[in-house]
């Protein structure tokens, strides 16, 4: 137990820079509450949505600025990481938050709910899935997981007068608690055989535990129960099969553009949460398992297996372009899973972790584009859902027809976009540790996944069929918006330029995973290795950019 | 009979298992509500009688901090179940269908 006094010491001034991106972010939604508070009702609540958006950017540039000021050592007293892992994702889910409200005012204002809390609830949602990413305790990760997902659960009620958006908070909210309810349960567990919450506590105290087999013996029920408890409370909140059951009625029922936050937000938080707990808390060989030794990778090496082949098989039969992006999200957690799976297997290919992060990143900004799309267009009965809905709008809105096509073949997966290299980085990495520990499931997990993708094309391509090859029956317009237009288009270039140019972006995410606190003393070889070769890339790049010039200098008395 | 740490943990886990069975085969609204608090509280309990056990102060600040949450949760909740009601006339799960599973 750790002394009381040393709870009562101030943490140091420096150890609040791990705060920084998300203060940036609570200010602004209490700065969006009291604006709502002045707003005269006749008037329209679009600047609220720009506000929102300039604190979200406000908080990416301060992640940004803060890149290189990682600090070693939990921060207030053990709670939290300030490292680049934590702000990538801080990053990540903040640009989700910001495509989120950009593409939100014109969608509310045409259901009739413009109202300033929406804007407010996106932004503490973005706070917590801010500290999920950070979290080095299970108090405070589970503080920030209940932050995350009581607004969401909010917003996907948020449009009042539709009884399908009731149901679908209704449904949030029931399977969304009970998850909680498990994932608490195993925490308690976990609590009770370690007698700490802290992570790399446990990881220590864990290593110990499975270390003497009598112990083993007799916790080994109670320590596997606790880790099923725990992953599937987390495989709920990014939806991996078979806790993906309230997916598709969630995403249908609630208010498009906010699905793409939530599709993305949600998801990259919960995996950001998850990869912190395994890899500083359950680490140990026992736990892992790996290769069928029944541990977590075996558990999640199942969730991928169903996810993929449940969630694109299930896309097919899907006739609203809303519950098909659902099913294929469940998809893409799977292919995400793989990523993890493989990186985290053995000892020796934990710098993967890397390929892990691209996808998420390639993956959010496919989805908040398709999402946004949708949004973009209404029909005069509601929303447009169904893919005759989407008839001849390549070329009566030739704009948004070439967003969403861009953003349709990221997600499944088409050169030269974002979603291609994600599958490509993680598929190679799973082939990669499966041909060298010679491990088949590791292949034959990948061959399915190609395959499922590769079956996936059929619901992607069928967008892009109904948009360019259907005549245009439907009444459907645009909501024409500036900070909608711009919100998309960057989604779209995003995808196009993370697919052609990923090389920043793989960095920050190699940077972030060489960075990771809490990692265990088994990879630290690999860390190191990591780090040695950034230097170097680093390095290089430095004197690539002095070369250029020192040749002219030298050439001309050649010359003459 | 001396009540011992066991007694607590079983008593813990009759009541989990017997909220989680209620979630899954009730329909009435409130009362899944209320079986998620069962679920809560029970872990509650886990996390004092374990803190007991240990002597230690961590496992009671974390009931605390799930009592917080579940009133959070309870806010939240309670005005969901109102708005389905006002749409349906009824607070049965099974009624609030239009989204097609």
């Amino acid at each position: 137990m750790t002394s009381i006094l040393a709870f009562l010491t101030p943490p140091l001034l420096t150890e609040y820079i791990a705060l920084i991106p998300g203060l940036i972010v609570t200010f602004t939604a209490i700065a969006v509450i009291l604006l709502d508070v002045v707003h005269r009702e006749e008037t329209s609540r679009e600047y609220l949505a720009y506000f929102s958006a300039i604190g979200l950017l406000g908080s990416i540039f301060s992640c940004w600025w803060l890149w290189d000021d990682s600090i070693a050592t939990p921060v207030f007293h053990g709670m939290l990481y300030a490292d680049k892992f934590g702000l990538f994702f801080a990053a990540l889910c903040s640009a989700a938050g910001v495509f989120a409200v950009l593409m939100s005012p014109r969608y509310l204002v045409a259901n009739g709910m413009d109202r300033g809390e929406y804007y407010m609830l996106i932004l503490f949602s973005v706070v917590g899935m801010m500290f999920m990413a950070n979290s080095a305790d299970l108090l405070s990760m589970f503080i920030a997981l209940e932050v995350m997902s009581i607004p969401v659960y909010c917003i996907a009620a948020f449009l009042r007068k539709q009884s399908t958006s009731a149901e679908a908070g209704l449904k949030y909210f029931i399977l969304g608690a009970f998850s909680t309810s498990l994932l608490l349960y195993g925490i308690a567990l976990i609590y009770g055989l370690t007698g700490t919450t802290n992570l790399e506590v446990i990881g220590s105290t864990y290593g110990a535990l499975v270390a003497s087999p009598e112990i083993l013996s007799a916790a080994n029920g109670v320590l596997v129960l606790s880790g099923i408890l725990i992953l599937s409370g987390f495989a709920f909140k990014i939806a991996a099969v078979p806790f993906h059951i309230w997916t598709p009625d969630v995403y249908s029922g609630s208010p498009t553009p906010a699905v793409g936050f939530m599709a993305t937000g949600v998801k990259a938080a919960a995996l950001a949460g998850m990869l912190r707990l395994l890899v500083a808390a359950f680490f140990n060989e026992t736990a892992r398992g790996g290769f069928f030794g029944m541990g977590w990778i075996d558990l999640l090496f199942a969730f991928a297996l169903g996810s993929i082949i449940l969630g694109n098989l299930v896309a097919i039969a899907q006739t609203s372009v809303k519950r098909m992006l659902a099913y294929s999200s469940i998809a893409h957690a799977g292919y995400i899973l793989v990523g993890i799976v493989a990186a985290n297997a053995t000892n020796d290919y934990f710098l993967y972790n890397d390929t892990v992060l691209f996808y998420i990143l390639a993956y959010t900004v496919g989805t908040v584009g398709a999402f946004g799309a949708l949004a973009y267009l209404r029909k005069d009965s509601g929303d447009v859902e169904t893919y005759e809905d989407l008839s001849g709008i390549g070329f009566k809105y030739p704009g948004i027809g070439l967003i969403m096509t861009v953003c349709i073949l990221s997600s499944a997966g088409i050169p030269p976009t974002a979603g291609f290299l994600g599958k490509l980085y993680v598929f190679r990495s799973a082939v990669d540790v499966g041909a060298s520990t010679g491990e088949t499931s590791f292949i034959v997990l990948t061959v399915v996944a190609v395959l499922f993708s590769v079956a996936g094309m059929f619901y992607y391509l069928k967008v892009l069929v109904f948009m360019y090859m259907k005549p245009a029956e439907y009444e459907v317009h645009a909501l024409e918006n500036t900070g909608a237009k711009m919100a998309l288009s960057v989604s779209a270039l995003l995808c196009l330029y993370l697919g052609i140019f990923p090389d920043s972006a793989i960095t920050a995410a190699r940077e972030s995973i060489v960075d990771m606190r809490g990692a265990p003393a088994a990879v630290e070889a690999q860390l190191e290795a990591g780090r040695k070769q950034l230097a170097d890339e680093a390095a290089k790049e430095a004197r690539g950019a002095v070369e250029p010039q020192r040749i002219p200098a030298e050439e001309p008395p050649a010359g003459i | 009979m001396e009540i011992t740490l066991f007694h607590y943990l079983v008593l813990a886990a009759a009541t989990f298992c017997v909220g989680m069975v209620g979630v899954l085969v009730r329909r009435n609204a409130i009362t899944l509500f209320m079986c998620i608090e069962l679920m809560l509280n029970s872990v509650n309990l886990t996390f004092i009688a374990f803190s007991k056990y240990r002597v230690d102060f961590d496992g009671h600040i974390f009931a605390f901090f799930v009592m917080a949450v579940a009133a959070a949760e309870a806010a939240v909740g309670l005005a969901l179940i109102i708005h389905i009601f006002r749409h349906h006339r009824s607070v049965n799960v099974d009624e609030a269908n239009e989204l097609r599973l």
